[in-house]
C-alpha cells in the first residue's frame, strides 16, 4: 500500500485493474484449458486403448483358431490309427491347408523327428529335424502350442519363406501303438497381414509384435524394425500405455499380450491430430487473453480517465490560481463526486471575487471618509470665520486672546496633519479638540464652557484620528443654547474594562427619543439626509473597529445630550501596537 | 478411465497423505485374481482376505481386483499399480504364457512378485529373483487322482473289480479335459493316464473331450459321449470338480443311476473322478454319485501365499507347513477324497 501512494490515481487504477482481471482471466483459462486437455487426453487414450484391445482380440481369434485347429488335430489323431486311418488323416490335413489361407504346410512328426504325415514333400532327415528349435521346444513343455519367430522353413522340397512354425506335442496311434510325436503348422504372414488392413490407427499408425525374446514376430511395415524407435520404446516399456514420438509424430503407444502364446502387439496410434487440435487451442487461448489483457488496459486507462482528468484539470485550475489566476475556473463535468468538488472550487473562487470586491469596497469608503475628514479639517469657512476672529482680536488690543488663539490653530492643524499618520494617541486627540474648543469658544465668546478630561489608563491608546471633532461640532452647532450662560460641552475618555468609551457631553434642548431612533436609522442606512458628521463618525467606527464598537446616543430633553463612542481595547491594542 | 477432476483431487490427496506422513507406513499389497466367479478362486479370496487380516492385519493394506478372466484387463490393473508403484504384486495369471510382462516390470520397477494357482514359465521366474510361485503341483493332482483310480478298481491291475465292466481287465476310459493349452488340463491329462500305466493298468482311452473346466460345456458333451460310449465306458476322468458336476448333473436328470426305494443311491453307470475339492463336489461324493475328488487346498495356498508374503516383505521365517523350493516355489499338497 506503501507503493501505491507513490502512484497516481491513475496507475494506481490501471494496476489495479489490469492486475485483479489479468490473473482471473489467466487463472480460469489456465483452469478450463487443463481440464479440456486432461479429458480430451484421456479420450483418446481410452480410445487408442481400446483400439489397442481390438486388434489384441482379433490376434487372439487367430491364436484361438490355430489352438482350435492342433486341437481338432490331437482328438482326430486318437480317433484314427496312423495305419488304417491315414488317407481319413490325409484329407483332413488336405482339407485344412485349403479351407485355412494362411496355413502353408501341415506336418506330424514322431517324437524323435521322423516324418509321419505332410501335406508337402519333406526331404530333411529326422536327425536334422530333431534339433530345429520349434521341434525342440515342445518336446521340453507339452501343454502348450509354441509359436516360433518368422523364419524361411527349409525342411520341405520348395522352401516356405516368412513362416511362423507353430508346434504342439500330440499323442496319435499308429498300428494300434499309442505314440507321441510333434504336430508342425507353417503359417504365412497371409492371416497376419489381413488383420493389419482392418486396424484404424490414424496416418502412420502401425504396430509391431514381438515375443518374449523380444524379436519382432510381425510388423505392419517393414520399416518399423529392430533398429525403430518403435521397437525400441516397446522393448523398454514391456506393457502398458505411453504416449511417444515417432518421426516426429505424436503417437500413443499400448502394448498387450496376445492370449494363448508368448507374444505382445505394441500398438501405435497417431495422436497428432489431438496434440495439434491442443496446441491450436493453446495458441487461441493465448491470443484471446492477450487481446482481452490488451482491452481491459485500455478500458482501465478510459475509466481511470474520466475520475481522474476532471481532477488533474482542477489541479491545473488551483496551480493557475495559486499563481495569480484569480479567474481559473474549471468545468463541472465528470463523476458525481468530481462534480461536487469542482462546484465547491468554483464557489469558493466566486466567494474570494464576493470578498474581493466587499475589500475593495470597503477601502473606498474608507479612503472616502478620510477625505471628508481632510476636507473638514481644512474647511474654509472655519479657517476664514477663525482667521475673522484673529483679526478682530487684534484691533481690540486682546493680546493674550490673540495669542491663544493662534496656538491653538496652530496645534489643531498640526494634530490634523499628524504628520500622515491615521492613528494618533487618545492624548493627541484629546490636545487637538482642545485647540479646536478654545478657538470656537472665543469665536462664539464663551457662549459655553468646556472641559476634557481623560483617565491615564487609557491616554496612550491610539485611536483614528479626528474622531471626536464630528461630534463636537455638532453639539456646537445643534446641541447646545448660545443665550444660556451656562451651557458647557464636557468631553470625558473613560477607562470601562475591556472598553475604551469617548463622549461628547453637551447642555442643550436634548434630543427626543424618536429623533434618537431616527439618528440611529440615518447612521445604520447611511442615506443622504442628516447629520454628515455623525455618519462620518459611525462609518468610521464600523469600519476600523467592527461591529463590537458602537455609538450611543443618550439624551435628557432640557438637560443634556451625550454621544458615546464606545470601542474595545483589543480593538484598540492591535492598533497600539501598530 | 478417471475423471481429470478427480484424478487431480487423488494426486492432492495422495501428495497431502504423504506430505503428512499419515499414510501410516502400512505396506501395499496388491492381488489380481484370474476370475473371481470361479468357485475356486473365489474361495481362495476369502481365505486370502481372512489370513491377511487375521494375521497380518495391521501391517498391509491388501487390495483384491478381479480380472473377469480377460488378461488385457490383468494387463490394465498391473499396469495401474506398477505405476503407482506397490509393495508386493500377487497374481493369479489369466494366461501363463504373458506372465513374464509382469516379472520383467516387476524386475525393472523391484516390486516382488508372487504368482499362484497358475505356473508361469520356469525360464520366466527365472528372470527376477523376488518372482515366486505358490501353487499346487499339477502333476501330483494325476498320480493322485490315478490313485484314486486304481483304489477303485480293487488295487490289483491284473485283476480289476466289478467296475471293469467287461471284465477285460482294461480300463476304458474317457477323459474331460479344461482349457486346451492349459497347464494343469494337459498335465492332469497326461498325467493320470501315465500313472495309472506306470502301475500297470490298461487304460482305453475312448474319448478325449474339452469342456473349457466348464460344468455347463461338460454336462452338453456328455450326452455326445454317452450316446456314442455309453456302456462302454467303465471311467471318467475330469481335469476338475466343475466338469466332473456337470457330467454327473447330466446322469442324474437323464436316470442313468439306479436308487432303492428309499432313494439311496445303489448303482452308478460308471466311476466318475474329480479333482478340486469344491463343496458341491464333496457333496455328490457322500452321496456316492461321484466317486472321489482330489481336494486343491485353497486354505492352504491362501496361507502359504500370506507366509510369503511376510516372508518377501519383513524376511520372516515360513512355518514348517510349507517349504520354499529353489527360492520359487511352495508346492501345495493335494489331499484326495472318496465316499466311504
Amino acid at each position: 500500500m506503501k507503493l501505491l501512494r507513490e502512484f497516481s490515481i491513475k496507475q494506481t487504477m490501471i494496476t489495479l485493474i489490469t492486475v485483479i482481471i489479468a490473473t482471473s482471466v489467466i487463472l480460469s483459462v489456465v483452469l478450463i484449458y487443463t481440464i479440456n486437455r486432461e479429458t480430451t487426453r484421456d479420450l483418446v487414450y481410452g480410445q487408442a486403448s481400446e483400439i489397442n484391445k481390438q486388434i489384441v482380440l482379433n490376434y487372439e481369434n487367430y491364436t484361438n483358431r490355430v489352438s482350435k485347429m492342433m486341437n481338432l488335430f490331437q482328438k482326430r489323431f486318437v480317433e484314427d490309427d496312423m495305419v488304417w486311418g491315414r488317407a481319413t488323416l490325409m484329407d483332413l490335413f488336405t482339407a485344412m491347408d485349403n479351407i485355412e489361407p494362411s496355413v502353408g504346410a501341415i506336418t506330424l512328426f514322431s517324437n524323435s523327428g521322423e516324418l509321419v504325415l505332410s501335406t508337402r514333400e519333406v526331404q530333411t532327415a529326422s536327425k536334422e529335424i530333431a534339433v530345429e528349435d520349434w521341434f525342440v521346444k515342445p518336446l521340453y513343455d507339452n501343454s502348450v502350442v509354441h509359436y516360433s519367430s518368422p523364419h524361411t522353413q527349409t525342411i520341405y522340397a520348395q522352401e516356405l519363406s516368412d513362416v511362423i512354425s507353430v508346434t504342439s506335442a500330440v499323442e496319435y496311434i499308429d498300428g494300434g501303438v499309442n505314440k507321441s510325436g510333434i504336430l508342425l503348422i507353417d503359417m504365412n504372414f497371409q492371416g497376419l497381414d489381413e488383420l493389419s488392413n482392418i486396424t484404424n490407427l490414424g496416418e502412420e499408425g502401425h504396430f509391431i509384435i514381438i515375443d518374449a525374446e523380444d524379436n519382432i514376430i510381425y510388423s505392419s511395415e517393414d520399416k518399423y524394425d529392430v533398429k525403430s524407435d518403435s521397437y525400441s520404446f516397446a522393448t523398454h516399456q514391456i506393457f502398458g500405455g505411453k504416449p511417444v514420438t515417432i518421426d516426429g509424430d505424436n503417437m500413443l503407444m499400448n502394448i498387450n499380450t496376445i492370449g494363448a502364446t508368448r507374444w505382445r502387439i505394441a500398438t501405435f496410434q497417431n495422436i497428432n491430430s489431438v496434440e495439434l487440435g491442443l496446441q491450436r487451442a493453446l495458441y487461441t487461448i493465448i491470443v484471446l487473453v492477450t487481446i482481452t489483457l490488451i482491452i481491459t488496459v485500455i478500458v482501465a486507462y478510459v475509466v481511470s480517465s474520466k475520475i481522474t482528468n476532471p481532477l488533474s484539470r482542477l489541479d491545473d485550475a488551483i496551480i493557475k490560481f495559486q499563481e495569480g489566476n484569480i479567474d481559473s475556473k474549471v468545468e463541472v463535468e465528470g463523476q458525481k463526486e468530481i462534480r461536487i468538488v469542482s462546484e465547491g472550487f468554483n464557489d469558493m473562487i466566486d466567494e474570494i471575487h464576493r470578498l474581493m470586491d466587499r475589500v475593495v469596497v470597503e477601502q473606498e469608503g474608507k479612503r472616502k471618509s478620510e477625505i471628508s475628514v481632510l476636507q473638514n479639517q481644512i474647511n474654509p469657512h472655519f479657517l476664514y470665520n477663525t482667521l475673522d476672529c484673529i483679526i478682530w482680536l487684534a484691533e481690540t488690543n486682546r493680546n493674550e486672546d490673540l495669542v491663544n488663539t493662534v496656538n491653538a490653530l496652530s496645534t489643531y492643524f498640526r494634530v490634523s496633519l499628524s504628520k500622515g499618520k491615521q492613528f494618533i494617541s487618545i492624548a493627541e486627540e484629546l490636545l487637538h479638540i482642545k485647540s479646536y474648543m478654545t478657538i470656537q469658544s472665543l469665536r462664539y465668546n464663551q457662549a459655553f464652557t468646556y472641559e476634557v478630561d481623560c483617565d491615564e489608563s487609557v491616554a496612550d491608546y491610539r485611536i483614528m484620528k479626528l474622531i471626536l471633532q464630528p461630534l463636537v461640532e455638532n453639539a456646537i452647532y445643534h446641541g447646545i443654547d448660545k443665550e444660556d450662560e451656562d451651557s458647557y460641552i464636557n468631553i470625558h475618555v473613560k477607562d470601562e474594562g475591556d472598553i475604551v468609551c469617548l463622549s461628547v457631553m453637551n447642555s442643550g434642548y436634548g434630543i427626543t427619543e424618536e429623533k434618537i431612533m431616527d439618528l440611529y436609522r440615518v447612521m445604520e442606512e447611511g442615506n443622504e439626509k442628516g447629520s454628515v458628521g455623525m455618519k462620518n463618525v459611525y462609518h468610521r467606527v464600523k469600519l476600523f473597529y467592527g461591529d463590537e464598537a458602537k455609538i450611543h446616543i443618550d439624551s435628557e430633553l432640557d438637560e443634556s445630550t451625550t454621544i458615546s463612542i464606545l470601542i474595545p481595547k483589543t480593538a484598540l491594542e492591535q492598533e497600539r501596537k501598530g | 478411465m478417471m475423471k481429470p477432476i478427480a484424478k487431480s483431487i487423488l494426486l492432492v490427496v495422495m501428495t497431502l497423505i504423504l506430505l503428512t506422513g499419515c499414510g501410516n507406513n502400512k505396506k501395499e499389497v496388491v492381488v489380481l485374481m484370474y476370475d473371481l466367479s470361479d468357485p475356486f478362486i473365489h474361495a481362495i479370496k476369502e481365505e486370502i482376505e481372512d489370513e491377511m487380516t487375521s494375521t497380518l492385519g495391521a501391517d498391509y493394506n491388501i487390495s483384491i481386483y478381479d480380472c473377469e478372466r480377460s488378461q488385457i484387463r490383468q494387463n490394465e490393473l498391473a499396469e495401474q499399480f506398477y505405476d503407482a508403484g506397490v509393495d508386493l504384486m500377487v497374481i493369479n495369471p489369466v494366461e501363463r504364457l504373458s506372465s513374464y510382462i509382469f516379472i520383467e516390470r516387476s524386475k525393472k520397477e523391484d516390486i516382488p512378485l508372487i504368482f499362484f494357482n497358475r505356473e508361469p514359465l520356469e525360464e520366466d521366474l527365472q528372470i527376477y529373483d523376488q518372482a515366486y510361485y505358490v501353487g499346487a503341483n499339477a502333476i501330483e493332482s494325476g498320480v493322485m487322482q490315478a490313485n484314486l483310480v486304481a483304489e477303485g478298481f480293487g488295487g490289483n491291475p491284473n485283476a480289476l473289480n466289478v467296475l471293469d465292466k467287461n471284465d477285460d481287465d482294461i480300463i476304458q476310459c474317457v477323459i474331460v479335459k479344461g482349457e486346451q493349452g492349459h497347464q494343469d488340463a494337459e498335465q492332469r491329462t497326461s498325467v493320470v493316464i501315465k500313472a495309472l500305466e506306470i502301475e500297470g493298468y490298461q487304460v482305453d482311452v475312448l474319448a478325449t473331450e474339452i469342456a473349457d473346466w466348464n460344468e455347463e460345456e461338460a454336462y452338453r458333451l456328455t450326452k455326445t459321449i454317452m450316446e456314442n460310449y455309453g456302456d462302454a465306458i467303465e471311467l471318467v476322468i475330469s481335469n476338475n470338480d466343475a466338469m466332473a458336476i456337470g457330467v454327473t448333473k447330466y446322469l442324474q436328470e437323464n436316470s442313468y443311476y439306479s436308487y432303492d426305494v428309499e432313494g439311496r443311491l445303489t448303482q452308478s453307470p460308471f466311476m466318475i473322478v474329480g479333482i478340486d475339492g469344491l463343496s458341491e463336489a464333496v457333496d455328490l461324493v457322500n452321496d456316492g454319485f461321484i466317486y472321489g475328488t482330489i481336494i486343491n487346498d485353497g486354505a492352504s495356498m491362501a496361507r502359504a501365499i500370506v507366509e510369503l508374503s511376510d516372508f518377501v516383505l519383513n524376511g520372516d521365517t515360513i512355518s514348517d507347513e510349507f517349504q520354499l523350493e529353489n527360492d520359487k516355489y511352495i508346492w501345495i499338497p493335494y489331499k484326495n477324497f472318496k465316499s466311504e
